[in-house]
């Protein structure tokens, strides 16, 4: 199926409108994660101006806990996920004033355990998406400094797997979501030569299937959203080029919904997730649509790197090799 | 839709669906004792909710139909009308967040007296959701709720249900998490049991060669074991002895190639220091097997083909990885290595 650009804008802005849906109560603690991943779409599309700015950026502020954290809806819960969420969506909107920024920056850091690690919210659970969303979160805000960089460096170490992997705590299985996660917290703390990243983008690249897709470990079918936790991770490590470029992209466009956006597997229902997850990965691997290339998306922290340039966020250098070593897996 | 009540329900048949009935009769045998299990049953023939009798207790079976229509009966009457809403929500829907919290809110209100009941059913919704992040996430939280209470039954019952999960939704992710928190964490995973359970998992994977990460979990509860080195060396044997004979009767799995790699690697290590001799024969033994006869049939040829690419992979992999003083020594034969080489570039 060819990429049909207005269609996938189409889909996305129809979201907002299904208000009265099952689908859309069973989503309402997740609204904002959702925004976000919709949002951003939007912006990999050139298209961020079919949304009602102003309606989403007073929203998101409403989701803001007196604990300075953010529910995932008004009403709902803080959790470090849906904060990570409401300051990306702030920050591609350039809407930060009259957020408690401090009350951010204390919510995030009474997360942080004394082993380093994070947790999600009160519940206790430790997670690296919870490191990745502090780590993210803070460098947006311009307050890394105030939590232990070195702990959550240790403690990321700690993770990591004879493999060269990282699961989702230490010793547990490697999974690229978890790998994306702890990639992009050593390269957000420019630690990523704590790694082997030969050993880690070798597991990676054997991501790759004979449909051309991605999953998140051995053994397991492709799935979209591979196309950004593998590929990202393999950017930040500077070995992008490890992988089948044509086939992923082949086999991102054929998970396209005929009815607009992109689901996990071709054949399969859209949803806004997996869209915001290929278009990334097809934008990462710098498909031209008709000539014209999607809008960039900077590989550490899922944003267009106009919007981290103008928040004064400092590039990261990756970690180069030049040649593709022999018998690598993957690679063309 | 149709939905017909017998035995303790009570009363009658219906020509169409009655919603309220069906809630409060889902929510009954959530709160019955004697209800082992709830599942979704997409193949009963009906679009009723369905009751059987095992010798485990009573089993609940709901369509899909069934499922969807009290869902979007809890939507529109009101989420928030009663408790009930919050059990029923979680049973068909194990993923929502909000709903877990409120019966943590709950729980700390009662304290540990109500423990065995949420352990209940939590049973109940994790058997019928196996593989819900929410629902394992809320399982740690209760452990650690109730971990001063937490007896060699609770532990046992704990790696039963996982294991059933496991088995349900094959390299179920936070399943195989629970598991290994539990093999490494709790005071009654001794090394003895430790070592019993890494030789259940092998006899696990015979059954199911695809199963990365029951593999994956005998690799950590081995790096967890704290008991000598002769007792962790012949475990890493046994643990070799098993992978071959699986290997060499189950050909072109990724899974079995993976954990071939981590064994391989183990003996690299102190103190065992030794060359990856015997595993790259292997390697180019299964590389020579795996080359296509052309009177194969299409199935051969695509097994073949599979475990070439794992077996030029492995030997490539243990190139690149093995120090290189155990790839040079006198116990790793340069012939050996040279006919790798050879089959590689070929």
């Amino acid at each position: 199926m060819a990429f049909d650009k207005d269609l996938h804008v189409k889909y996305i802005e129809s979201l907002d409108r299904q208000t009265d849906t099952f689908e859309y109560w069973v989503t309402e603690h997740i609204r904002i994660s959702g925004a976000y991943w919709g949002l951003s779409g939007l912006f990999l599309l050139g298209r961020e101006d079919v949304m009602d700015k102003e309606g989403i950026v007073t929203h998101v502020k409403k989701c803001q806990h007196e604990s300075g954290g953010f529910g995932g809806n008004v009403g709902h819960d803080p959790h470090m996920l849906y904060t990570l969420s409401a300051v990306q969506i702030l920050v591609l909107y350039d809407s930060m004033e009259g957020v408690d920024v401090d009350g951010i920056v204390n919510y995030i850091k009474g997360n942080q355990l004394p082993d380093g690690s994070f947790q999600g919210d009160e519940w206790g659970e430790v997670d690296h998406r919870f490191t990745y969303c502090a780590f993210n979160c803070l460098t947006l805000l311009g307050r890394l400094s105030d939590i232990d960089i070195e702990s959550t460096v240790q403690y990321v170490k700690k993770t990591l797997n004879w493999d060269g992997g990282f699961g989702v705590a230490p010793g547990h299985e490697s999974h690229s979501a978890y790998i994306f996660c702890c990639v992009g917290t050593l390269a957000i703390a420019e630690r990523l030569d704590e790694i082997n990243a030969d050993k880690l983008a070798w597991w990676l690249c054997e991501r790759q299937v004979p449909d051309g897709g991605l999953n998140g470990r051995p053994e397991k079918k492709s799935d979209v959203c591979y196309s950004w936790w593998v590929i990202s991770a393999m950017a930040m490590l500077g070995r992008l080029h490890w992988i089948d470029k044509a086939s992923l992209i082949s086999f991102i466009l054929k998970c396209q919904d005929t009815q607009g956006g992109i689901g996990d597997k071709p054949g399969n229902m859209a949803d806004v997730f997996h869209t915001f997850f290929g278009l990334a990965g097809l934008s990462l691997l710098g498909f031209e649509n008709d000539g014209v290339p999607l809008n960039p998306i900077e590989p550490i922290f899922a944003m267009p790197p106009a919007v981290l340039d103008r928040i004064g966020v400092k590039q990261r250098t990756a970690p180069q090799r030049t040649t593709v070593p022999k018998g690598t897996p993957g690679c063309l | 839709f149709c939905y017909h009540r017998g035995g303790w329900w009570g009363s009658t048949f219906h020509s169409n669906m009655d919603v309220p009935l069906l809630y409060a009769d889902l929510l009954r045998s959530i709160h019955d004792e004697r209800v082992m299990e709830i599942s979704f049953d997409p193949y009963s023939g009906t679009k009723e909710i369905t009751q059987n009798e095992t010798e485990d207790g009573l089993v609940v079976g709901v369509p899909p139909e069934a499922a969807k229509a009290v869902m979007k009966y809890i939507w529109k009457e009101g989420r928030d009308r009663d408790e009930g809403c919050v059990d029923i929500m979680l049973m068909l829907n194990a993923e929502h967040g909000p709903s877990w919290a409120k019966r943590g809110k709950r729980l700390m209100k009662e304290g540990t007296g109500g423990v065995s009941k949420e352990e209940r059913f939590l049973r109940l919704v994790l058997k019928m959701n196996p593989k819900s992040h929410e629902g394992w996430k809320y399982k740690a939280w209760l452990s650690r709720f109730n971990m001063a209470e937490a007896t060699a039954e609770h532990f046992e019952a704990d790696v039963e249900l996982s294991l059933l999960c496991c088995e349900r939704h094959p390299r179920n992710y936070y399943a195989w998490v629970h598991l290994l928190e539990l093999f490494k964490n709790s005071r009654h995973a001794t090394d003895e049991r430790r070592l019993a359970m890494m030789k259940q998992m092998r006899d696990w994977v015979a059954a199911r060669p695809s199963d990365h990460s029951a593999l994956s979990f005998n690799a950590s509860v081995f790096a967890s074991l704290t008991c000598t080195a002769d007792i962790k060396g012949q475990c890493l044997a046994d643990e070799r002895e098993a992978l071959a004979t699986l290997m060499n009767r189950r050909t072109g799995h990724e899974a079995t190639w993976g954990h071939l790699r981590w064994v391989t690697s183990c003996k690299w290590s102190e103190p065992y220091d030794a060359s990856p001799q015997s595993s790259l024969q292997f390697g180019l033994k299964q590389l020579i097997a795996s080359v296509p006869d052309p009177t194969d049939s299409v199935l051969i040829k695509s097994e073949k083909t599979l475990e070439h690419t794992w077996a030029s992979r492995f030997c490539s992999w243990v190139f690149r990885n093995c120090p290189p003083h155990l790839l040079t020594s006198p116990h790793t034969d340069p012939n050996l290595v040279r006919s790798i080489e050879s089959h590689l570039e070929a």
